[in-house]
């Protein structure tokens, strides 16, 4: 490794202000949301939970995060339970057709969300979808679905062969190997791509209001409720903000790990 | 491979065996093709028809006149235009930054877990929430961006509301958003690396930047190939912060191509045009990202 030497002090500085610029919007956020702008003194006497009472007042709004945790939970059953074993088999076999169909899965993720809202948009105020928990869990399955797939696809790679090759001498076929051996040997990496697809399911705007956003609310769709027409409520508004990427947070530092080499699909040989 | 082995005891039903690849894949596949190959095939039937909804009786086939009303109209070529800013400029942005700070985390130093626990956050959290954070920071009257150069004696900018500057503020919110995540995988790249090139150069005299441009970038390639690949994509179809922070405004200063597309659908409800562009837009990205493509699942033959 390149040695920078007495480079320390600065390395520290120049880190220290740009992690401070990465923080400063996340500060700005928890701070309206829970200082008084109107109380004086000290930093203490301004601490307020009133936006927060507002918030949770709101009962469309509680409704909306239970919804993106209905559909963030199912979305992501869906898409563990179907990804997971199509990942193992790219994984750790070769068969004809794999770098094709590997192709088209990635190129699946190239369609930029408007393509697939307008004729799903058609499609599900014919079918009935429209506007409903059902529908937005189909749709959030193929926000993620590719992701997923190659996140574990990296995962399965990384398992030594040797392993593998011992269930099989055992007698196990390759459904036994993947379900007693594959998976339990992945089970961080698997949590970590869990993790991942309900983040993004949670986060994710532009099905969630085109295709629903009437009865049926997202926590990102709801949020809006608080801007009103005439004078944007900040303080409400933040702590709606802080609720909404809360959960989110606690998920990524405890997933951390897993996440960065999962993000990496396997370019990172660990 | 796990096959080819002779002497297991209890070897499984072949037929089971052979057939485990489309078994295994037949789920994924029919689901993801279910739900892209419908709305491509259907993209490609609106695009051919008058899909008006605000005339819901003239539906014929038109053949090309939807894709001629939207590539010929002169917001197309703006919205390429913001597009392509957008996109590279936040790719260069992000990739040249997150290197950088990559470099610096890359050997030990203290605070380590703050600073990655801090850059671990903005990627994952929900883009309309920050998003509604920074229009109030990007506020020209009391936003907290100018209260903060106000206070170092600098002036006041128009930023979001001004034509100029929008484009460059959406920027901003983008890599404040995305650079950390780009530093994290580079991070992570860096501290796999093997130790011996290092060495090498060293003896032959290499100083720290040389060995960083001559030794680390290269084994690095395939990683930053991984995020030019993503990050190029998700550019493209970025929309949330767009849709919060101008809505693709100032006039229409900010409309990329995916704001123009949700404008066509959901203000115009042209869904003709709107799936024309669509496909064009879909072209675009395939063609873009053919090249990268190909070298990475190339790669992962092997």
């Amino acid at each position: 490794m390149p040695s920078q030497g007495r480079l320390n002090v600065i390395r520290f500085i120049g880190l220290a202000l740009f992690c401070s610029v990465w923080a400063a919007p996340m500060i700005y956020i928890v701070s309206i949301a829970l200082l008084d702008p109107v109380a004086e003194g000290s930093f203490l006497a301004q601490l307020t939970l009133a936006n927060f009472q507002t918030v949770l007042a709101n009962r469309e709004f509680l409704l909306a995060l239970f919804n993106s945790v209905i559909i963030g939970l199912a979305s992501t059953a869906i898409v563990i339970v179907i990804a997971t074993p199509a990942a193992y088999i790219c994984a750790v076999r070769e068969f004809p057709g794999r770098t094709q169909i590997e192709g088209w899965i990635l190129s699946t993720r190239m369609l930029p969300a408007f393509v697939v809202v307008v004729p799903y948009f058609l499609l599900f105020r014919t079918a009935g979808l429209q506007d409903t928990l059902l529908g937005l869990i189909i749709m959030h399955v193929i926000v993620s679905l590719a992701l997923a797939f190659f996140m574990l696809r990296s995962f399965f790679a990384e398992l030594p062969r040797e392993v593998l090759e011992a269930a099989y001498m055992e007698g196990a076929g390759t459904f036994r190997t993947l379900f007693s051996v594959a998976i339990p040997q992945v089970r961080s990496g698997m949590m970590a791509t869990a993790i991942l697809v309900f983040i993004f399911s949670w986060n994710e705007l532009a099905f969630a209001f085109t295709l629903a956003g009437g009865a049926v609310k997202t926590g990102p769709v709801a949020i809006f409720s608080f801007m009103g027409f005439q004078n944007v409520q900040i303080g409400p508004l933040m702590a709606a903000a802080t609720l909404l990427v809360l959960p989110i947070a606690i998920l990524l530092i405890l997933s951390q790990k897993g996440l960065i080499r999962g993000l990496s699909f396997g370019a990172i040989k660990a | 491979m796990v096959h080819g082995t002779s002497g297991a005891r209890k070897r499984p039903p072949l037929t089971l065996e052979r057939a485990a690849p489309l078994v295994m894949l037949a789920p994924m596949v029919v689901v993801l093709a279910a739900l892209t190959i419908y709305p491509f095939v259907a993209n490609v039937f609106y695009s051919l028809h008058a899909k008006d909804l605000t005339q819901p009786f003239n539906d014929g086939f038109n053949g090309g006149a939807n894709f001629m009303a939207v590539v010929g109209r002169a917001s197309f070529l703006h919205s390429l235009t913001v597009t392509a800013i957008f996109v590279v400029v936040s790719l260069a942005t992000q990739l040249a930054l997150g290197f950088l700070v990559a470099l610096m985390l890359w050997q030990p130093i203290a605070g380590h877990r703050l600073f990655t626990t801090i850059l671990i956050l903005p990627f994952g959290l929900t883009p309309v929430a920050l998003a509604l954070a920074w229009r109030l920071l990007f506020n020209p009257a009391g936003g907290g961006i100018n209260m903060l150069l106000t206070a170092l004696g600098l002036p006041s900018l128009d930023w979001t509301a001004s034509p100029e500057l929008a484009l460059p503020s959406l920027i901003i919110v983008d890599a404040w958003q995305w650079t950390p995540f780009v530093v994290l995988i580079l991070l992570a790249g860096l501290v796999a690396l093997p130790r011996e090139p290092f060495e090498a150069a060293a003896v032959e005299g290499a100083g720290y930047w040389q060995s960083i441009v001559f030794v680390a970038l290269p084994l690095l390639r395939p990683l930053i190939l991984v995020v030019v690949l993503f990050r190029g994509i998700d550019l493209f179809r970025t929309f949330d912060t767009f849709w919060v922070v101008t809505g693709g405004g100032p006039g229409n200063a900010t409309e990329t191509l995916n704001m123009l597309l949700y404008r066509l659908a959901f203000q115009n409800l042209n869904f003709g045009h709107a799936s024309a562009l669509a496909l064009v837009l879909l072209a675009i990205i395939l063609v873009l990202s053919q090249p990268l493509m190909k070298r990475l699942v190339a790669k992962r033959g092997a």
